[in-house]
């Protein structure tokens, strides 16, 4: 069995796979996955598909934009679907204050290249006419944000990682990390592995994962509740963001509503079990946006984690000086899938350049985390 | 939120007789059913039950369940019709949904009670998903419970007891029952109940299966074909029959959602009808709390239902400290139990259930194989193959005891006496297997390997297979077991044939047939319309976890949440990586257990959601 690697990769997540991906782009093939469980296992696997570019944070608008870039080359390039759909993002503002904030961000938004408008509550109407605009004040709208796939995301960057020679090793644990003459001791329940580089995109387990080498990073697991209905003919083509009710929700594809709600009281925990709490709250939001949808049934709920940072942007690169090869992927907040393309290529590009060349990511380390210099993020639910 | 002792989940057999129990020791209890009517099974069961007269037998099944409801103690009682248990939430608390007012509810039970039965396996053919295709369940419940006749040509497809009881009642509400098609050779519920179909005239096809079905709007012909020996249809051997109903009697599964869901323990018992939950003779599960009752922890028949039951809900009280004398209570039920578990079917089922008991590996040795008695059995490590007879009913009939030279099989001379096989006399010719006329007699050897076992089968079908072909190994009910290589055919004059494959040995006692692998148009998972050979594709290029499957392909994501899909899956899984089902991952299970409406969470009257909620 291959026991040695020049990179290996804690995380069969969108992160891990996508990370894998570019850096086979940049001539890295010696590549190997830990995957504890299953590809897509962790938060990757139970996704809502989102890709958004109307954050923020300027960081967040710049990764997001570079991701739809490689998103929309993705079929082609890596001749695999992965259902994707540019339908676009209506966010939903109900108060004044609310649309203050957005036209502020909008423009910021603007002044970064991205295609995004305020719009009125009948442009809203327009756009998704099943939504009850009653009490709507403004909206704001990127018909470039769209829909994907997280799994065959995941699964067709793998299927290109196993050709080029890199190994996956799913049901593959690891138990400890341990420095070893310049490169690191990867133990894993299923054998060790010498690797000159480590990539830490563990997702909800990033934390754990850095302490095998004694760093204590600030990101923590957090529950997300979603669910799925029955499919029905495609009505709602943006996906739906409400900050005001806490409420995504949007059509997939396949004609199933995918929904889900931030819940501000749910405690730090690695659980993904489901709750009745969910079901009933976010009954009451989708059936006060969508009235007419009132008897449209609910096929299952689920759950899955959310792996936090502070300010909910992504840490990515070293974890410290002294460890200039231990790399993060870690703190997606909920919306790693999104990001995953150009995190991916930075962080390939970290490896074998040193540092990231297509977009300058200094912002993003643990730099900030240390020094307590955060651009907050607020468009999260 | 409703408080109560106990919430009961499912009003047949198992669930009244928990409910007796509970309601006489004085707890309250909720008993919620998403039928119109209680009685589960049984309301379907116009035909009188076999088994003990002291319990119900002779008598039809819907008058039992007014028997059960008399004994309870009506005061403690609530009985919720129209009423399904959708799901069991991490906290415990069960949700409820009211079919009839749309409204969803939630139960905060001491101890839950699932006694939701059995649900009917499905197979796939093309267009399975016509209008008129009925499983055998189904067909009842319209009939005897609605009053509705299905059609009027019904194919009936399987001969076990349920295909061939549900073929009676069909003829005797008046329909026609164009034929029975059966994939085996020989039918698999009691020789009677066969008998007293073909006496009606009814034509019976054995080692035939169906293709397709063929129809517009809905069902106006089935395309059935005969199969051959590797379960292949035969060319030129199809025909259509005209028919407006087809019917699905091919075996029932117990109805795990909600145990899935609320964390228990299953098991992959073949014997006890696929998925079961572990649970103690107390009905205990894993988790605190949840019992288990009836079909729903393996198929069994309707007194056993009753009886772990009452079990069930004596535990019940047990755990909530009532006070009475458990040990005798307990002891006259697990002996009546023990009674009702006699004979070859209920031994297997009680072999089972101790393998549940005990988390023991299934019953190992051929004690527990089905049918004729062993007199001397044969030695642990015999290398030399040796046979077993699966033989259990009393046909006059010896070719058996004939055909060994060593007189290792013996009848005697009351030729309906079941074979007495002596392993000691036995030296491992085999011919006896290919002198059986319902080919019950089967040969299992060590193959060399370390733990691979070679098992011969009779073989009477054409093309025989070649050594080094591969197979699926399937069990008794043809269900799919593992993959498996042609080791040897043997071939014979009289046209019994045997074929020999090499097993792993912990299946030595269940692999009793085999297919080639499958069609590959045939749908799997019907709601997302994904055939065979995307399955067996996606298997191959790797997707080997159920998890990774149904993310890569979506199976078992529709609307049945994989309920008719999700165990041949699993054995499709099985068959090409050779890693048990029950090893691997196998899909976690979600509320609601089955879909319901947004507005059944939405109180009446109360303006929802709103800038006025927050
Ligand atoms: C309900 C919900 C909805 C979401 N909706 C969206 C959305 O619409 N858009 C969007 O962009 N994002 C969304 N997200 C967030 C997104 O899913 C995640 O940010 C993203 O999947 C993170 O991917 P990852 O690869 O970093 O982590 P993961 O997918 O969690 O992968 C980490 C992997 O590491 C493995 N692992 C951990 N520890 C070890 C170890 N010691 N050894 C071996 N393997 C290990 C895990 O098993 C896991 O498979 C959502 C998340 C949830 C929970
Ligand atoms: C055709 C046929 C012939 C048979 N003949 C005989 C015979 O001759 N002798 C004999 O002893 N046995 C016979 N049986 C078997 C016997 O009927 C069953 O073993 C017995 O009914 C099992 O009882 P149960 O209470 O476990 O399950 P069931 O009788 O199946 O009752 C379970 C009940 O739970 C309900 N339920 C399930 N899920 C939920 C949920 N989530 N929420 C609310 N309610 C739920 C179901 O609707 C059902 O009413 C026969 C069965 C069939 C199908
Ligand atoms: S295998 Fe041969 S010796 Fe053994 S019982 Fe059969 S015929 Fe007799």
């Amino acid at each position: 069995m291959k026991n040695s690697a020049a990179v290996g990769i804690i995380g069969g997540g969108i992160s891990g796979a996508s990370a894998a991906y570019f850096l086979t782009k940049l001539g890295v093939n010696d590549i190997v996955i830990f995957e504890k469980s299953y590809l897509s296992s962790g938060s990757t696997g139970r996704c809502g598909g989102g890709i958004r570019q109307q954050w923020t944070t300027p960081a967040n608008v710049k990764l997001a934009m570079r991701s739809v870039h490689h998103f929309e080359r993705y079929e082609e390039e890596l001749d695999f679907g992965f259902d994707y759909v540019q339908k676009g993002y209506l966010l939903l503002a109900f108060t004044d204050k609310e649309k203050a904030a957005f036209a502020k961000t909008v423009e910021m938004q603007k002044s970064l290249g991205l295609k995004v408008d305020l719009v009125t509550k009948e442009d809203a109407k327009e756009i998704v006419p099943h939504l009850n605009t009653s009490e709507l004040v403004a909206a704001s709208f990127c018909p470039t944000d769209g829909l994907g796939n997280p799994f065959l995301a995941t699964y067709g960057y793998i299927e290109r990682v196993k050709e080029k020679g890199g190994t996956v090793l799913n049901h593959t644990r690891v138990t400890a990390i341990e420095r070893k003459g310049g490169e690191y001791l990867v133990r894993t329940d299923k054998g060790d592995f010498t690797c000159k580089y480590i990539l830490n995109a563990a997702g909800p387990w990033a934390r754990d994962c850095a302490e095998m080498l004694g760093y204590d990073i600030p990101v923590k697991p957090e529950r997300h509740q979603i669910l799925v209905t029955e499919p029905l003919e495609r009505m709602v083509g943006p996906m739906i963001i409400d900050f005001y009710h806490g409420f995504y929700g949007s059509q997939e594809k396949k004609g199933g509503f995918v929904m889900g709600e931030g819940d501000p009281s749910e405690p730090e925990s690695y659980k993904v079990s489901s709750h009745w709490k969910f079901i009933e709250s976010i009954a009451r939001k989708f059936t006060y946006l969508f009235p007419g949808f009132r008897d449209v049934k609910i096929l299952r709920q689920w759950a899955g984690s959310y792996c936090v940072s502070p300010d909910a942007q992504p840490i990515l690169g070293p974890i410290s000086d002294n460890d200039p090869n231990y790399m993060l992927s870690v703190g997606y907040s909920g919306h790693g899938f999104m990001l995953a393309p150009a995190t991916g290529e930075a962080v390939a590009e970290w490896i074998v350049h040193g540092k990231p060349r297509t977009m300058d990511i200094s912002h993003l380390t643990m730099e900030r985390i240390r020094k307590g210099d955060f651009d907050q993020e607020h468009n999260v639910v | 939120m409703i408080k109560t002792d106990v919430l009961i989940v499912g009003g047949g057999p198992a669930g009244l007789g928990a409910a007796i129990e509970t309601t006489k020791a004085g707890l309250r209890t909720i008993v919620v059913d998403e039928n119109q009517r209680l009685g589960g099974q049984l309301i379907k069961q116009t035909h009188k039950f076999f088994g003990s007269s002291s319990h119900f037998a002779g008598t039809r099944g819907i008058l039992i369940q007014d028997e059960l409801v008399k004994e309870m103690e009506k005061g403690n009682l609530k009985l919720l019709e129209e009423t399904a248990c959708s799901a069991i939430f991490d906290d415990g608390i069960a949700g409820i949904y009211d079919v009839k007012r749309n409204r969803f509810e939630k139960v905060k039970a001491k101890r839950t009670i699932i006694a939701a039965g059995a649900s009917e396996k499905f197979i796939p053919f093309r267009n399975n998903d016509l209008p008129g295709i009925y499983g055998a369940g189904g067909v009842q419940t319209l009939m005897n419970a609605g009053g509705v006749l299905p059609g009027k040509k019904i194919l009936m497809i399987g001969a076990g007891n349920i295909g061939l009881i549900v073929s009676y009642q069909l003829l005797q509400a008046g329909a026609s029952v164009v034929g029975i098609i059966e994939a085996a050779p020989k039918q698999g519920g009691y020789e009677v109940h066969l008998a007293k179909i073909k006496r009606m005239g009814v034509p019976v096809l054995f080692n035939h299966s169906i293709i397709a079905a063929e129809g517009k709007d809905k069902v106006e012909a089935a395309v059935i074909g005969e199969i051959d020996k590797n379960w292949k249809f035969i060319d030129g051997k199809q025909r259509r029959i005209e028919c407006d109903t087809i019917c699905l009697a091919v075996g029932l599964t117990p109805t795990s959602e909600l145990l899935w869901q609320a964390g228990v323990e299953m098991m992959y018992l073949p014997a006890l009808g696929g998925y079961v939950p572990r649970h103690n003779e107390y009905m205990q599960t894993n988790v605190p709390g949840i019992l288990v009752a009836g079909d729903a922890a393996g198929i069994g028949e309707a007194t056993s239902a009753i009886i772990e039951g009452r079990l069930a809900g004596l535990s019940a009280a047990k755990g909530l400290k009532v006070k009475m004398d458990f040990g005798k209570r307990y002891n006259d039920l697990l002996t009546y139990l023990d009674g009702l578990r006699r004979g070859s079917t209920g031994f297997k089922v009680k072999a089972a259930k101790n393998t549940v008991w005990n988390k023991k590996e299934e019953i190992k040795g051929d004690a527990f194989a089905r049918g004729s008695k062993t007199k001397r059995a044969p030695e642990p490590g015999r290398k030399k193959p040796y046979i077993v007879i699966e033989c259990d009913e009393d046909i006059p009939c010896n070719p058996c005891e004939a055909s060994c030279s060593f007189k290792a099989i013996e009848i005697g001379q009351d030729i309906t006496n079941p074979p007495v096989f002596d392993a000691e006399k036995c030296t491992g010719c085999l011919k006896c297997i290919t002198s059986c006329p319902g080919l019950a007699i089967f040969g299992i050897a060590e193959s060399g390997e370390p733990g691979k076992t070679v098992i011969s089968i009779p073989y009477e079908m054409l093309p025989l297979p070649e050594k080094g072909d591969k197979v699926w190994a399937c069990g008794r009910e043809g269900e799919i077991i593992c993959e498996a290589v042609v080791h040897s055919v043997r071939k014979s004059p009289n046209k019994t044939h045997i074929a020999s494959i090499i097993v792993d040995g912990e299946y030595k006692n269940d692999i009793r047939h085999f297919i080639p692998f499958s069609a590959k148009d045939a749908v799997i998972c019907r709601c997302l319309d994904i055939t065979c050979g995307e399955i067996e594709e996606a298997i191959s290029r790797g997707y080997t976890d159920f998890e990774e499957l149904k993310r890569y392909l979506r199976v078992t994501t529709g609307p049945c949440q994989g309920r008719t899909c999700r165990s041949i899956i699993m054995g499709m899984i099985k068959a090409g990586t050779g890693i048990d089902p029950s090893k691997g991952s196998t899909g976690t299970r979600r509320p609601p257990e089955a879909s319901l409406p947004f507005s059944a969470f939405v109180k009446k009257g109360r303006r929802s959601g709103g800038k006025n909620e927050k």
